[in-house]
């Protein structure tokens, strides 16, 4: 038998789903990031074509939960390397509030330049 | 069933056995909450059915109890404890001292840095409330689990035991603390307030700094 | 039953468990690399895409710096380490894939993402035609 909703219902059980879905997004990702970069190998028209393609709102929206996603698989990480590398005595749930917030902040940061 | 004040879901699993179905098995012993032979799932938790409170986990009047999850089913609620204990003991999680009993006394003081390691640890009892809810035991039947990883860590912070370097190979690995996610079910569900998963993460520490030092 | 007078044999793990440390050492340093590059990349996306992103901008920056080439370079080799333990661990655990055969499949994705990573930077520090 397994494990559902109910067991998984807590904050640091959340923060795992984040990492591994965030991460396996970004993965698949990280590919089309380096096919677009490298239009610059046929001049800079070409680049210039494909980022005039990414004006799109569908596309900003897009953009604006990659960054999302980066920030927070980042944050995210760093609690891990901070709950596994440091000896800490309280484990300080606060270090995901941290992480929470940073990765919003981010994205927030993002998306108001980008507007 | 008749709701009575003050119910605990082992009062209500008993009721059921002696009143509405005899053939019902199920495992309780001190019914007091220091054993922790009653462990089963309680609307989805890991829980010690005898320290749960009907009142507070089953506030809409609805109780969904069943066996311990990730480990295999003998009957109704009864689950076979046996590869949880086999995982115990393939974690190393038994002392091995130098000393025989003609020895002096070993002096570890309490107040000692890995003393208060292990004494934050120690009182695991082997219920199986951790084990049952973590995932990772669910996705690797391999892996040896917060309780035995756990045990482990007070081991490996035992400067009596002299099998330190086969607890590390012991513990390591895929199968081993690596494995270990830090989903934290273990440390949220503990009845006993260990925290598992700080157990792992110091093995962790410990089984790196081998690693990279060649001594793993 | 042993004295404190006999000597313990101590075993040594397996190579295949000292791979497996170390490949999760691996992911946590290599982790600890993309964190500082994820920072800096996130601040300098952040500017640059303040009033619309155009290729002369990001050519113009990237084109012919070596420091450029060093920085990204770096950021491919670590997400080329990284990325692909990663998923060796999301597919062992949801499609309960183990051996040779996910090994095989993990050293592919590093190999291509530093491909087509090192590809990309070579692209805007300085190559092809203007």
């Amino acid at each position: 038998m397994r494990n559902d909703f109910r067991a998984r219902g807590h904050s640091s059980y959340l923060a795992f789903m984040v990492q591994r879905v965030s991460g396996v997004a970004l993965t698949l990702f990280l590919p089309l990031h380096f096919w677009a970069l490298a239009q610059a190998l046929e001049g800079e028209a070409r680049l210039d074509q494909f980022l005039r393609w990414t004006e799109q709102p569908l596309v900003k929206i897009g953009e604006v939960i990659l960054v999302l996603l980066l920030a927070a698989h980042m944050a995210a990480g760093l609690r891990l390397l901070a709950l596994e590398l440091l000896p800490l005595q309280d484990w300080h749930k606060g270090m995901l509030a941290a992480a929470t917030a940073f990765s919003f902040a981010a994205g927030l940061a993002f998306l108001l330049n980008l507007i | 069933m008749p709701r009575l004040e003050s119910q605990t879901v082992l009062d209500v699993v008993t009721h059921i056995q002696r009143r509405l179905d005899p053939t019902l098995s199920y495992r309780f012993a001190c019914r007091v909450g220091m054993c922790g032979s009653c462990a089963m799932t309680v609307n989805g938790k890991a829980r010690w059915t005898c320290r749960t409170h009907v009142s507070v986990v089953a506030g809409d009047g609805k109780l969904e109890i069943a066996p311990l999850h990730n480990l295999p089913v003998v009957k109704d609620l009864v689950t076979d404890m046996a590869p949880f204990f086999d995982k115990w003991a393939k974690a190393k999680g038994q002392f091995t001292g130098p000393d025989t009993r003609k020895d002096e006394f070993a002096p570890v003081k309490p107040e000692s840095r890995q003393r208060k390691l292990v004494d934050e640890a120690i009182e695991c009892i082997g219920c199986g409330v951790c084990y049952a809810s973590c995932d990772v035991v669910t996705w690797r039947p391999d892996y040896l689990g917060p309780a035995a990883l756990n045990r482990a860590w007070t081991l490996v912070n035992d400067v009596r035991d002299i099998e330190q370097r086969d607890r590390l190979a012991a513990v390591a690995g895929d199968a081993g603390c690596h494995a270990c996610h830090t989903q934290m079910s273990c440390t949220q569900r503990c009845p006993k307030f260990l925290d598992p998963a700080k157990s792992i993460a110091g093995l962790k520490r410990l089984t790196m700094s081998a690693a990279l030092k060649g001594e793993l | 039953m042993t004295t404190s007078a006999s000597p313990r044999h101590a075993v040594t793990a397996s190579p295949n468990l000292r791979l497996q440390v170390l490949l999760w050492a691996a992911h946590r340093i290599s982790a600890v690399v993309l964190a500082i590059c994820v920072f800096v990349h996130l601040a300098v996306i952040i500017y640059a895409v303040r009033g619309g992103l155009t290729a002369a901008e990001i050519l113009g920056r990237t084109s012919g710096s070596i420091a450029w080439a060093v920085f990204y370079g770096l950021f491919v080799a670590a997400a080329a380490i990284h990325a692909p333990l990663g998923m060796r661990t999301v597919l062992s655990e949801h499609f309960n894939w183990r051996g040779r055969s996910l090994g095989i499949v993990t050293v592919l994705i590093g190999i291509g993402l530093a491909f087509f990573g090192w590809r990309a930077v070579y692209a805007v520090v300085g190559a092809g035609p203007a």
